[in-house]
C-alpha cells in the first residue's frame, strides 16, 4: 500500500494561498463587511442624523424585506439557477393574505395560505425547469408576469385595505424587548438558513448540484429534487417578506414588490454569490442587503436625489464582483 | 551535440523555471531537428507542459537560452512565438465552434479587400478559402468541409483544422499536446498520416503524449523528462517501452501490469436484455465476485452507453439488473448506489469529481447519509477523519483534505473518485477508461487498488481503449460492435488481433 506521511490533515490552510491578508479577505463575508463598515463610518461622520437609534432601526427594518427575498435568491443562484418571479410572488402572497383577511378569514390561516401560495409557485417553477428542461431564466420570467397578473385580478386594480387587525399589524410594527418584530423574525430565519446551508446535508448537496449537476447526479444526488426545493424555498421566503411588508404597509398595492427580484439579485451578488452556482454565503447576502439599505438611507439623510441610488447600486455591484474576481484569480 | 547546426531548428540550453515552492524545470536542454517528430515524455509533473508553455510564449523562462535557427531569442508572448515559427496545438480544442474551417484558420488574421484608402474593409472570403484549400492540398491531399461550422465535423477534422491553422502562419515547429485524446482508433491513424506528411515537408513536430505505444509509430526521438529534469534523449530505434517507462519513473517497473490470481466467487452482477433504442441492443452479461471483466470496442460502439445505462444515468427501454441474485430497479445513479454499483466515468473533471469542491466533500458525497446525525446534520469531524483515512489508504497526494480537487493531478483525482465509491461499500465498481490521461506511476497505483478491490470480493467491469491494459487486467473480455456484445473472450483467448477483428465488425 502507498503511504503518504507528509499530510497535515486538519489544517485549514490550502497550499495555494499564502498571503495571510489575502486569506482573511477571501474568508466568507470579510470583503463585503469591509465595504459595509467603510460606508457606515462615512455616513456616521458626514450625516448628522445617521447615528440615532430611530434611524438605525428604521434602516435595518427597511433592509429586511430585500434580505429575506435575497436569501431565497441565494439558494437558487447557488444551484446555478435564477428566480426572477420573487418580486411578483412577494406581492401575490401579501395580496392573498390580505384578501383572505378582508373576507373575514382567521389571520393565521390567511398567513399560511400566503406562505403556501409562495412555496407552490416556487415549486411549479422548479418542476417546469427540471422536468421540462426549460431555462430557469425563461420560466421564472414568465412567472413574474403570471403572478403579477393574478395579483391585479385579485385587487381589481384597487389596493386591498381595511383588513388589518392589531395582531396582524404587530408582526411588522410591534416590538419585543425593544426590538422590532421583523428584526426578530428575520434573525431567526437567518440563523436557521445559516445552519441549513453550512451544517446539513441539504446545504452540501445544494452546493454539489450547483457546482456540477451531472457529476452530482452520477454520485447519487437527486439533483432535480434539490433544485425544485430551492425554488420552493425561494418562493416561500418571498412570501414571508410579502406578508411582513403587508403588515407594515397595512395595505396591498397591486404593484407591491416590483423589482424586488433585481434588488435581491443585487444583494446576493454583492454578498459573494456566484451566478454560475456552487458558491454562496448567507452572511454575505445579509450584508449585501444591508449595504443596499445603507445607500438608500444615506442618500436620504444627505438630501441627495434618490435617482443616484440606482447608479451607486450599480457601481457597488461592479466593484464587489471585480474584487471577488481579483481575489479568486489571486488564490 | 554531434548534429550539424543547420539541422537544428530550435535549441534550448539550461532552461530553468521556478514557481513559488516548486522547481518546474531545472537545467533542461533540448533540440529540435528539421523534419523530425520529437516525442516529449514523462509522468505528470515532469515538466513537459511547463516546457511547451515556455516555447509557446505563455510562460517566461527564469534562466537559460533559447535559440531559433541559431539566433538567441527571448520569447515574449504567444504571438511572438508564432512569428518565430512555433505553433502549439493544445489538448483542449481552441476552435470557435460555430465558425467554419476557413474562418477558424484565419481567425484574427482575416484578409480584407480595402476600399477608399483602407477606410472600408470587406472580408476577402474567396482568397481565404483558396489559401486554406491550397494548404489542405499541400499537406493533407484532401479538401473537405471547409465551409461547414466546425462543431458539425467531429474530433479528427477539428484536429486537422487546428494543424492547418498552425501551418497557415508558416509554422516550422508544431507542438502537439495529446492530439489523439478524443480520437477513435482509425482516426488516429489518419492523423498520423497527416503528421508524417508534415515531416516530409520539413515541418518539425514536438509531440507530447502518455501513449508510449502510439509514439513508437511516429517518433524519431524520445526526450524523457522526470521531476523537471532532462533524463535522456534516445532514438526510437534504440529503445523500447520498458526502457522508456523505467527512465520516466526512475525505477524499473517490472510487471507493468501484474495480474493477480484471485479466487472467483459467486455471481455478483447480472445484466439481462438491456435495450436503448438506436444505441444498445439486447446487452447480456455477468460479473462474478473477484473478477475483472473488460469491455472492448471502438469509440462509438456503445461501451460508455452500456455502463451509463447499467447505473441508471441514462434511460433504458428495457432490461433488468440483478446484484447477488436479487433484482433491482435502477432508474437513477442513486438506485445504483443502493444496489451496490458505482461508476467511475470516463471524463473525470466533468462527470467524476466535483473539482470545485474539497477532497473530503467529494469522498463523502455519494454516501452523505453515513456522515449525518439526526438524519440531516453533518458530522464534520467524522467526515474529515473518514476522508483523511482514505487519503492515507489510497495514497492520495494532496496537502490537506480541504484542498479543491481541481488542484490535484489526474491520477490523484481518480483516486479521490475511487475513494468516494469505496466509501459507498459497493459490490461492483465500473471503471470507464480508468487510467486515461494518467501518468505511468499513478496507473500502476490505480491497478493495484483495483486488484485490492477484487481481492476483497468485489467485482469490476472495465471499459478501456488501451488494449494492453484491458488484456492485462481482465479475466474475461466482452467485445462490442455497434451497440451489441458480439463476442466473449476468456483471458487466454484474447489477443489484440482477435479483439480488433470483432470490434471492427470482422465477424459479419
Amino acid at each position: 500500500m502507498i503511504t503518504n506521511p507528509k499530510i497535515t490533515i486538519h489544517s485549514k490552510k490550502t497550499a495555494n494561498s499564502k498571503n495571510p491578508f489575502l486569506i482573511l479577505l477571501t474568508r466568507e463575508g470579510v470583503g463585503v463587511s469591509l465595504i459595509l463598515i467603510l460606508m457606515f463610518l462615512f455616513l456616521a461622520v458626514s450625516a448628522p442624523n445617521f447615528l440615532t437609534v430611530g434611524n438605525l432601526s428604521n434602516l435595518l427594518v427597511q433592509s429586511l424585506f430585500v434580505m429575506l427575498v435575497a436569501f431565497g435568491t441565494m439558494f437558487v443562484l447557488s444551484t446555478g439557477g435564477i428566480d426572477l418571479s420573487v418580486g411578483s410572488v412577494l406581492g401575490l402572497a401579501g395580496g392573498v393574505t390580505g384578501w383572505l383577511m378582508m373576507n373575514g378569514l382567521n389571520m393565521w390561516i390567511a398567513i399560511l395560505a400566503g406562505l403556501f401560495v409562495g412555496a407552490l409557485i416556487g415549486a411549479i417553477n422548479g418542476l417546469i425547469i427540471t422536468k421540462l428542461g426549460v431555462s430557469a431564466f425563461l420560466v421564472t420570467f414568465a412567472m413574474l408576469y403570471i403572478a403579477r397578473g393574478v395579483l391585479y385580478l385579485l385587487t381589481k386594480d384597487e389596493p386591498i385595505r381595511n383588513f388589518v387587525t392589531p395582531e396582524f399589524a404587530f408582526l411588522a410594527q410591534g416590538k419585543v424587548l425593544g426590538i422590532p418584530m421583523p428584526v426578530l423574525i428575520t434573525l431567526v430565519i437567518f440563523l436557521l438558513l445559516y445552519f441549513i446551508f453550512k451544517s446539513t446535508s441539504y446545504g452540501r448537496l445544494i452546493i454539489a448540484a450547483g457546482s456540477n449537476t451531472e457529476a452530482a447526479r452520477l454520485s447519487g444526488v437527486s439533483t432535480d429534487r434539490i433544485k425544485i426545493s430551492v425554488y420552493a424555498l425561494s418562493g416561500l421566503l418571498a412570501a414571508v417578506a410579502g406578508i411582513l411588508l403587508t403588515s407594515r404597509l397595512t395595505s396591498v398595492q397591486p404593484s407591491m414588490g416590483s423589482e424586488y427580484e433585481l434588488e435581491a439579485i443585487a444583494a446576493a451578488v454583492i454578498g459573494g454569490t456566484s451566478l454560475f452556482g456552487g458558491k454562496a454565503s448567507v452572511v454575505g447576502v445579509a450584508i449585501g442587503a444591508l449595504i443596499l439599505g445603507l445607500v438608500s438611507n444615506g442618500l436620504d439623510l444627505l438630501s441627495v436625489n434618490q435617482f443616484y441610488r440606482l447608479i451607486i447600486t450599480g457601481l457597488i455591484i461592479i466593484t464587489a464582483v471585480a474584487i471577488e474576481r481579483y481575489l479568486a484569480a489571486k488564490s | 551535440m554531434a548534429v550539424e547546426d543547420d539541422h537544428v531548428l530550435i535549441s534550448l540550453t539550461g532552461i530553468t523555471k521556478e514557481f513559488p515552492g516548486v522547481k518546474a524545470l531545472e537545467n533542461v536542454s533540448l533540440d529540435v531537428r528539421k523534419g523530425e517528430v520529437l516525442a516529449l515524455v514523462g509522468e505528470n509533473g515532469a515538466g513537459k507542459s511547463t516546457l511547451i508553455k515556455i516555447l509557446s510564449g505563455l510562460y517566461h523562462k527564469d534562466n537559460g537560452e533559447i535559440r531559433v535557427r541559431g539566433k538567441s531569442v527571448e520569447i515574449q508572448d504567444a504571438r511572438h512565438a508564432q512569428e518565430l515559427g512555433i505553433s502549439t496545438i493544445f489538448q483542449e480544442p481552441t476552435l470557435a465552434p460555430h465558425l467554419t474551417a476557413v474562418e477558424n484558420v484565419y481567425l484574427g488574421r482575416e484578409i480584407y479587400h480595402s476600399y477608399f484608402g483602407g477606410t472600408v474593409k470587406i472580408l476577402n472570403e474567396k482568397e481565404m478559402y483558396q489559401e486554406t484549400e491550397k494548404l489542405y492540398r499541400n499537406f493533407f491531399s484532401t479538401v473537405e468541409d471547409l465551409k461547414r461550422p466546425v462543431i458539425e465535423l467531429g474530433a479528427l477534422k477539428n484536429r486537422v483544422i487546428e494543424i492547418a491553422k498552425a501551418l497557415s502562419v508558416k509554422a516550422s515547429v508544431v507542438i502537439m499536446d495529446e492530439p489523439t485524446a478524443a480520437l477513435a482508433e482509425h482516426e488516429r491513424e489518419v492523423l498520423f498520416d497527416f503528421i508524417r506528411a508534415l515531416k516530409e515537408q520539413g515541418v518539425s513536430v514536438i509531440y507530447v503524449s502518455h501513449h508510449l505505444k502510439e509514439l513508437f509509430l511516429l517518433a524519431d526521438r524520445f526526450h524523457v523528462m522526470r521531476d523537471g529534469k532532462h533524463i535522456a534523449t534516445v532514438s526510437a530505434d534504440e529503445t523500447d517501452i520498458d526502457q522508456l517507462v523505467s527512465m520516466m519513473v526512475g525505477r524499473e517497473i517490472s510487471n507493468f501490469i501484474a495480474k493477480e490470481t484471485v479466487p472467483i466467487g459467486e455471481e455478483s452482477l447480472r445484466v439481462i436484455g438491456l435495450n436503448q433504442p438506436g444505441v444498445l441492443k439486447n446487452i447480456n452479461f455477468h460479473i462474478k465476485k473477484g473478477e475483472i471483466v473488460g469491455i472492448a470496442g471502438l469509440a462509438g460502439s456503445g461501451r460508455t452507453e452500456t455502463v451509463r445505462a447499467v447505473v441508471g444515468a441514462d434511460r433504458i427501454s428495457s432490461g433488468a439488473v440483478e446484484v447477488d441474485g436479487k433484482p433491482f430497479r435502477i432508474q437513477s445513479p442513486r438506485d445504483a448506489i443502493r444496489a451496490g454499483i458505482g461508476l467511475l466515468p470516463e471524463n473525470r473533471k466533468l462527470h467524476g469529481a466535483l473539482i470545485e469542491m474539497s477532497v473530503s466533500n467529494n469522498i463523502t458525497l455519494a454516501s452523505i447519509k453515513r456522515v449525518l446525525s439526526k438524519k440531516f446534520v453533518l458530522k464534520k469531524k467524522a467526515e474529515l477523519d473518514i476522508a483523511s483515512d482514505y487519503v492515507q489508504r489510497l495514497g492520495i497526494k494532496t496537502p490537506t483534505v480541504h484542498q479543491k480537487v481541481r488542484f490535484l493531478s489526474g491520477g490523484n483525482q481518480q483516486k479521490v473518485i475511487l475513494a468516494k465509491w469505496l466509501f459507498t461499500k459497493p459490490k461492483v465498481l465500473i471503471f470507464d477508461e480508468p487510467t486515461i490521461g494518467i501518468d505511468v506511476g499513478a496507473k500502476v497505483e490505480v491497478y493495484n487498488l483495483m486488484a485490492e478491490f477484487v481481492r476483497g470480493g468485489g467485482g469490476i467491469l472495465m471499459v478501456s481503449s488501451d488494449l494492453p491494459e484491458l488484456m492485462g487486467l481482465s479475466d474475461r473480455i466482452y467485445v462490442m460492435h455497434k451497440g451489441e456484445f458480439v463476442h466473449e473472450f476468456s483471458r487466454d483467448e484474447a489477443t489484440e488481433e482477435n479483439i480488433m477483428y470483432y470490434a471492427s465488425g470482422g465477424h459479419q
